[in-house]
């Protein structure tokens, strides 16, 4: 079943045209890795699928569970099953991490007309879920991403994915200034996302994460375009030629 | 495709407490003059020491000229054209039992949620979990006052003050006016001439009062001001917290209320006292809304005394007070909690003076300002160390939140400090409410509008949670619906 | 509060680059600005009437040496050939309501020194004497930098002023160093129009006086200027220090970084106002003060006050005072180490002022500044 069908999307920020004529098919069951050098628009798709404002659909169209999404809200992407793990979380003093999820958690089941789920359960649903991705819940008490480490970011990251189980995530960068256990923590925990049901869209700039995370097809985007496709033998032959060859 | 922060600085929401309660009133006609003094003085019956007072205020406050503040500004206020007496007429004779009350009355606080009928406060009909006695003020008059026999058990005195005049006259004179002098201020000579009527607390020594105080200012009648005082004496050892919360209707004309609040502590006496204010601000053009100008004061009279004030204030076209502590008892402690939302065209000039003369005395001042709309939010705050002082230490903590670029939010902070061993810190910061912040409570399915009130109720926290716990909920609510106002 | 009116000494007429203006309007606009409530509240801690006692005094040039690339000219009134409007960078009753003072010495000295600088000047400009000094204009042309040096030191106790106006193009760059050690009546005044891309740094060390007052105005008047100021002082037993600073930020993507490091002696009196002001739709200013005061004696006074104002939201901004003795556990650490109280505290009240001590003058200003420190711990 297709789950996110991208077709030939042209995307602007700040008036600057990033995305030329994109397009990309992810099924459910499926994990795509979408790779490329800096600057090549990896940040704007997600940017771009997750609705972010600023960034301007121009001609195109993103179609999500067959509905049409480019003019929806970022919020109601989220509560239809849209999840973007950010590159840089940023963070929101006061606000308690577990203050922010039942919030999210809540909002998404009223906008679906489902029951939200009660505190005490919730609670300790999202404890056991931090202790599992070494995250200490104490952390749930403190303002969202407030004074985390770079890892530490991440890892909450991880932690949103598990419990909002959307249908599509896309995760941006989520590698990018993780040591090799933090990597692993974060790459077991979107292992244990993967299910026949859901998508998983993996952007990434280098091949190690994928050594964790095995994709079914690897992308290459460059200048807005993706410009080569392939499957996970594909990310090794990019390790070892680099970009240049394909451009 | 989505909204920027500043589009959704846009609409205005409803003011819920903004209704008008029809019922028959007795009216001065406007204007001032000593035979108002005497009149409103007579219909108190009150004893010849007092109306002199009232006199020798009213003479005072003629020889002074309204003050100018360098960042607020509104028109002269007509004090001729301002009704210095209203009372609901079946009150006119002061509160009677609950059972009398005009059941117009009764509706109105209950459609406001303050609970008068105790039974139900007790069975948690109207509000769960209150355990609060409340003195409620209709204008001019208090109007009912719960729980006063439970209060008695325990010997804390808590009436209207114009019934504590002639039950307690001997505290009465001794404590009014001996912290906020007639002459204290312009509004502070208006109230001490032409005060109505307001709460008056006695807590003996080393009583804990068993439950919440609250008074409830309402104001209701057109053209009036609401000039009540407040007079809260905690003797020795004794403990009591207080809550005030007020509202109006909407009104096109602006209206003038004068407060005094006056606050002693005595020696290891702790007073919290805590301000939820949600007069009418006025509409999106600046039509209308309440002139706040009131004046706050506690004294630290003895060693250890502690005195904390915390505020939430949504409401009024113009906010101008300055609670303070005098720290005048040894190793006494004073506190500012502040929390100053503003939207529209609202201006708020707030903060607090914390002055030191004790040693080794303490205070902390936390002040949150929130500025949306076209509003200006000003804190203004003074610490200062008297050369007795030895030993004193401040912390003041100033933030500032805006939302949208056509507000603005200032802090004016003096610090004067005349004795080599004390310690001060002020820090001060200003932010905004960032589009990431937004984007990514939106990515985790939050609206904007939800997330707006999240990110302002978490950069209020610090405050919140030195509120009592139902008050803190009801605070949290409060935002939300003012920033509604702001967030559209 | 009844208050005393002030008056400005009556002004000649108006020099002609004011523009239309009478010399009632004048005068008029003048005493209005200094009765003003905003203008007495920068009063507040200190007596105006020794500084306006000296507005009515004759004014002296400069002695200096031009460095290469800079003249120097004494210009009549009548002479000066950019319109007033246009210097200031705003309208005319706009510098006479924040700067009523020293536009009246403008108006009253029969002529200004004009300092023109057209290039990068290696060499400083070095400024010196005791004296009350005509008004002093500084331009600066597109990407022009100056060294400029002030120093005003020595056991000197006659009255001093000096008025100095700052212009600067795009792209040029100031570094300012002022060393004021005098003793008497000392009134200064700064104000610098900061262009576009322009950069300036004011290094300011001072030490108290009969009654020393410094005045500062810096405006960020176009995209990508940049304000700094780094300033310490030691104000001795029994003198007295006025420091009011303004930075302004009239512009989108402007930055100013303050930082003010004051030690009052005993019965000395420090009073510091720092203002930043953010105007309307100035996105992406950076802003930020700091305000440190130690206080080292009995019936010291240390008035500080620290002001925002900020009417737009995209700002990022702080300012932090603070007011205390020198730190117990500091004074303990030195102690456990072997260093003697008095030692330690001559130490660390030395350490306090060499943090802002910077730029070309920094070795003068420390000795002085440590003298004074050392003296003042000893000699208590």
């Amino acid at each position: 079943m297709t789950l996110l069908d991208v077709k030939d999307l042209y995307a602007e920020v700040a008036q600057q045209q990033i995305l030329k004529g994109l397009n990309l098919k992810v099924n459910a069951g499926e994990v795509h890795a979408i790779m490329g050098p800096n600057g090549s628009g990896k940040s704007t798709l997600a940017n771009v699928l997750a609705g972010r404002p600023g960034y301007d659909v121009t001609a195109g169209d993103v179609v999500f569970e067959g509905h049409s999404i480019v003019d929806w809200e970022a919020h109601d992407r989220a509560h239809a099953g849209v999840f973007l793990a950010f590159q840089y979380p940023v963070e929101i003093p006061g606000v308690s991490n577990m203050e922010f999820l039942k919030a999210s958690i809540d909002s998404k089941a009223f906008a679906n007309d489902e029951a939200q789920p009660a505190a005490a359960g919730f609670i300790k649903e999202v404890r056991k879920l931090a202790q599992s991705l070494d995250l200490n819940p104490e952390f749930l008490k403190r303002g969202v991403n407030e004074g985390f480490s770079g890892g530490e970011k991440k890892r909450n990251e991880v932690l949103q994915l598990l419990l909002l189980q959307p249908r599509l995530a896309v995760l941006d960068e989520t590698d990018s200034g993780l040591d090799i256990d933090a990597l692993q923590v974060v790459a077991e925990g979107v292992n244990r996302f993967r299910s026949d049901d859901n998508g998983v869209v993996l952007i990434t700039h280098y091949q190690r994460l994928l050594e964790y995370i095995v994709p079914d097809f690897v992308h290459v985007l460059a200048d807005g375009r993706i410009v080569q496709s392939g499957d996970k033998s594909l990310a090794l032959e990019l390790e070892e030629k680099g970009y240049a060859w394909l451009t | 495709m989505s909204e920027s922060v500043d589009d959704l600085v846009q609409t205005n929401a409803e003011y819920n407490a903004g209704f008008v309660t029809d019922i028959e009133s007795e009216t001065l006609p406007p204007g001032l003059d000593e035979s108002v003094v005497r009149f409103i003085s007579q219909k108190k019956k009150e004893p010849e020491w007092l109306t002199e007072w009232r006199l020798k205020a009213y003479a005072t406050w003629q020889e002074m000229t309204a003050p100018e503040w360098a960042h607020v500004h509104f028109p002269p206020v007509d004090f001729e054209a301002i009704s210095y007496y209203s009372a609901p007429k079946s009150q006119a004779d002061g509160p009677q039992s609950l059972d009398e009350v005009d059941p117009e009355l009764l509706r109105t606080y209950e459609k406001l949620g303050i609970p008068l009928h105790e039974q139900e406060a007790l069975a948690g009909v109207v509000k769960p979990s209150a355990n609060v006695a409340v003195d409620a003020v209709f204008d001019s008059v208090s109007i009912a006052t719960t729980f006063k026999d439970k209060l008695a058990e325990a010997g804390v005195v808590f009436c209207p003050i114009s019934e504590a005049v002639h039950s307690h006259p001997e505290l009465v004179q001794k404590y009014m006016g001996s912290v906020v002098p007639q002459k204290d201020n312009f509004y502070a000579a208006l109230n001490s001439a032409v005060f109505s009527d307001g709460s008056f607390v006695y807590i003996p020594k080393g009583v804990r009062c068993p439950m919440e105080l609250s008074t409830y200012f309402r104001i209701n009648e057109r053209n009036t001001g609401q000039f009540e005082r407040t007079l809260i004496v905690a003797d020795e050892g004794s403990h009591v917290s207080y809550l005030e919360g007020c509202t109006a209707p909407m009104r096109d004309e602006n209206q003038l209320h004068a407060a005094v609040v006056e606050l002693v502590a005595l020696g290891d006496a702790e007073i919290k006292y805590s301000t939820v204010q949600n007069w009418y601000p006025g509409d999106e053009e600046g039509r209308g809304g309440i002139y706040n100008f009131v004046t706050k004061r506690g004294l630290c009279a003895g060693p250890r005394a502690k005195i904390s004030w915390t505020q939430v204030e949504t409401g009024s076209a113009i906010t101008w007070k300055y609670p303070s502590v005098v720290l005048r008892g040894d190793d006494s402690v004073g506190e500012f909690y502040s929390v100053a939302l503003t939207g529209k065209v609202q201006q708020a000039d707030t903060g607090t003076k914390m002055i030191h003369m004790g040693r080794n005395t303490k205070s902390t001042i936390i002040s949150k300002g929130i500025s949306t709309g076209r509003s200006q939010n000003t804190y203004r705050g003074l610490v200062r160390i008297s050369p007795t002082a030895a030993g004193a230490r401040n912390f003041t903590q100033c933030d500032s939140l805006l939302i949208g670029d056509s507000c603005g939010a200032h802090t004016f902070p003096y610090i004067e400090d005349s004795n080599v061993s004390a310690v001060i810190e002020h820090e001060a910061t200003t932010s905004k409410v960032s589009e990431d912040q937004l984007f990514l409570c939106q990515q985790r399915g939050i609206d904007p509008e939800k997330a707006v009130s999240m990110i302002v109720n978490g950069f209020c926290k610090e405050v919140f949670k030195e509120l009592p716990m139902e008050f803190a909920v009801e605070a949290g609510k409060l935002m939300e619906v003012s920033l509604e106002g702001a967030v559209g | 509060m009844a208050h005393v009116n002030l008056e400005l000494p009556a002004a000649a007429a108006p020099p002609k680059w004011f523009g239309t203006v009478t010399e009632q309007s004048l005068n008029q606009q003048l005493n209005g600005a200094l009765n003003h409530k905003m203008h007495r509240e920068r009063w507040k801690y200190t007596r105006v009437p020794p500084v306006l006692a000296l507005l009515k005094e004759p004014g002296a040039p400069f002695e200096t040496q031009l460095p290469e690339g800079v003249t120097l000219r004494h210009v009549a009134h009548d002479s000066m050939d950019t319109p007033a409007q246009v210097f200031f960078g705003e309208a005319l009753a706009e510098t006479l309501q924040h700067a009523p003072e020293a536009t009246a010495w403008l108006c009253y000295q029969p002529n200004v020194q004009v300092l023109d600088v057209e290039a990068e000047v290696s060499e400083p400009l070095i400024l010196k004497g005791a004296a009350l000094h005509q008004p002093l204009i500084i331009r600066l042309a597109a990407n022009a930098s100056l060294d400029l040096h002030e120093i005003y030191d020595g056991n000197e106790g006659s009255s001093q002023l000096q008025s100095i106006w700052i212009d600067m193009q795009p792209g040029s760059r100031v570094q300012h160093s002022r060393n004021s050690f005098t003793t008497g009546t000392h009134w200064q005044y700064l104000r610098v129009n900061i262009g576009r891309d322009a950069t300036y740094h004011l290094h300011n060390h001072s030490a108290g006086a009969e009654l020393r007052r410094q005045d500062m105005q810096l405006i960020c008047a176009a995209p990508g200027a940049h304000a700094e100021v780094t300033s310490a002082a030691f104000i001795g037993s029994k003198t007295h220090l006025d420091q009011q600073i303004t930075v302004e930020h009239r512009a989108a993507h402007t930055t100013s970084e303050q930082t003010f490091h004051n030690i009052a002696a005993g019965g000395a009196k420090v009073t510091f106002n720092g203002r930043i002001h953010i105007h309307e739709h100035c996105a992406s200013v950076d802003a930020n003060l700091s305000n440190k005061n130690l206080s080292l004696g009995d019936n010291a006074v240390i008035n500080t006050k620290p002001e925002l104002e900020i009417y737009t939201d995209d700002v990022k901004c702080s300012h932090g005072a603070t007011v205390g003795s020198l730190d117990q556990d500091h004074l303990f650490y030195c102690a456990s180490r072997g260093i003697a109280p008095q030692q330690a505290r001559t130490l660390l009240s030395q350490a306090f002022l060499q943090v802002c001590t910077l730029g070309p003058l920094a070795e003068s200003a420390q000795q002085f500044l440590q003298q004074q420190a050392q003296s003042e711990v000893e000699g208590g």
